[in-house]
């Protein structure tokens, strides 16, 4: 027995938990990937995209169709992400802040905690990883057209509905957003050649 | 013939073949005899290679029965408060004020109001004393404070939802025979003043034509009267959505950082300058909603605009609230 997706939503706007899972199936591992990418962190990307799946849940009666039901899903990731890495900016200064007096080490660990662990596998070369270190150093709006344009596979189109962004803004934004990685993978390839200099 | 600055501005767009052919071999072009674009280009088809090749990661285990667990759990917190639709909105929020205690000062007060201040204390009042502010719009047994029949002058037009506060009959009887006039006055006052020795029952006494059956004063669970969006338009977003909080929770309501475009009709979705734009959810009765919206007034003055939109009397009334401040 197969519904339509106008069927679901119907459903699911009624509270039909069987119709909502049905809805999010194709999008679950996309939504996921969102967060990972964007969080740096596997299990905070675990904990938001669930949250993100049960906010669309309580609020799937304002879905008013005007886009798809999917790019609805993704707006609603990508804004949560957004929301989780602006928190985490302020946490990160009171940390500093309370760290001062306690020894430089403390520091260092606690910053290097919030930076994501990312995984990386045997077969990454020294390029790719060190593209995947520097996403998490991207501002917020860079970082997520890089994740959803080059990681994920997002048209212009999509992702001008998923940000709420004119597509110029977007080709735009993706322009200045590979030139600043450019940049970052430089200052990282100085700062390893400075390394081998000493 | 375009320029180095120009070409730059290109690149991304070459790389993901959205030039037109013209662009293009202008593009080209200008590669062709261009090294310094021609490495830069290089460098970002490399990245961009380097970032496609980003493998995708499997779902954790357990996430879709993890999901599941709380979808029927939301499901299920949904359905008992539900239970609760029988309640007439307006006596919802009539309830609420009464649960807040209120009541009790409130017939503290009438009752000295009415017996005056040596108390009329009635002589004769066989049904206990029966304090009560009936539904009177039916029935001619609506009584009023201190059960003395004569004092049903008072007024019989307005409507008066049924709370009835019954004396255990002992408590009655031993008043009846105390009762000189400054006795039960002071008894009156002070016995009123203390909660713990009433239970308020619904009174089958206190039927009214229109409302059929009798009620409790439970506003557990009530529907929300309100369901309400606010839109936030603003330089300093993180500031005012905090604002906005501390000020939702100062009237006891929770506020859902819910960033959907919701509007019911777009063109009312105003945007800043910036683009930055925020939307808030939350619900509320009718006494909490209107205690924040006064506060949001305060707040905000000329920067708050409503939009009320109510489809159904069943169901909360929507309303989109926008801020819109430079």
């Amino acid at each position: 027995m197969s519904y339509s997706e106008k069927e679901l939503i119907d459903r699911a706007k009624k509270g039909d938990v069987e119709a909502f899972e049905q809805l999010i199936e194709g999008c679950q591992k996309k939504v996921f990937n969102i967060a990972f990418r964007m969080l740096g962190n596997y299990d905070d990307a675990s904990e938001l995209a669930q949250e993100v799946f049960l906010k669309a849940y309580k609020s799937i009666k304002n879905f008013k169709g005007d886009s798809l039901f999917n790019t609805w899903i993704y707006k609603v990731a990508t804004n949560a992400c957004l929301d989780e890495i602006r928190k985490r900016k302020n946490k990160k200064v009171v940390f500093l802040d309370e760290d001062i007096e306690f020894n430089g080490n403390e520091i260092k660990r606690q910053i290097k905690d919030d930076s994501p662990g990312p995984e990386l596998t045997a077969e990454d070369n020294e390029l790719k990883r060190a593209v995947k270190d520097s996403i998490n150093m991207l501002s917020e709006e860079y970082r997520t057209v890089i994740v959803l344009r080059d990681i994920q596979g997002f048209s212009y189109e999509e992702i001008s509905q998923i940000i709420k962004c004119p597509e110029g803004t977007v080709k735009s934004r993706i322009n200045r957003a590979r030139q600043a990685l450019k940049k970052i993978l430089q200052q990282k390839k100085e700062l390893i050649d400075e390394e081998y200099v000493k | 013939m375009k320029n180095c600055s120009e070409i730059i501005e290109l690149m991304s767009l070459y790389i993901d073949n959205e030039l037109d052919s013209e662009t293009r071999t202008e593009f080209e072009e200008h590669i062709e005899t261009c090294e310094s674009c021609k490495s830069e280009l290089y460098e970002l088809k490399e990245i961009v290679g380097a970032l496609g090749s980003i493998e995708e990661v499997e779902l954790p285990s357990g996430f879709k029965e993890e999901l599941h667990q709380k979808l029927v759990a939301e499901k299920n917190s949904n359905e008992s408060n539900k239970k609760t639709v029988p309640f007439k909105k307006k006596f919802i929020g009539f309830a609420s004020s009464i649960a807040a205690g209120l009541v009790l000062v409130f017939v503290a007060g009438s009752l000295i109001i009415n017996r005056g201040l040596l108390g009329n204390a009635p002589k004769e009042n066989n049904s206990g004393l029966m304090l009560g502010i009936y539904e009177d719009k039916a029935t001619d047994e609506t009584v009023f404070y201190d059960g003395n029949q004569s004092n049903q002058a008072e007024d019989n037009g307005s409507p008066r939802t049924g709370i009835q506060f019954n004396k255990g009959a002992e408590e009655a009887a031993n008043e009846k025979r105390s009762g000189g006039s400054d006795n039960s006055k002071k008894e009156g006052t002070n016995e009123f003043a203390d909660a713990s020795s009433y239970s308020i029952t619904p009174s089958s006494k206190a039927v009214s034509s229109e409302e059929p059956g009798s009620y409790g004063i439970a506003a557990v669970g009530s529907i929300p009267a309100y369901d309400a969006y606010i839109t936030i338009n603003s330089k300093d977003i993180e500031k005012e959505v905090d604002n906005i909080i501390n000020i939702a929770r100062s009237c006891n309501i929770e506020i859902i950082e819910d960033i959907i475009e919701v509007a019911f009709s777009s063109d009312s979705v105003v945007s800043s300058p910036d683009g930055e734009k925020k939307v808030l959810s939350f619900n509320a009765d009718d006494t909490a909603y209107d205690n924040f919206v006064s506060k949001l007034k305060d707040e905000y003055g000329n920067a708050l605009s409503f939009e009320e939109k109510t489809d159904d009397p069943n169901e909360p009334k929507k309303v989109e609230i926008t801020i819109l401040k430079k």
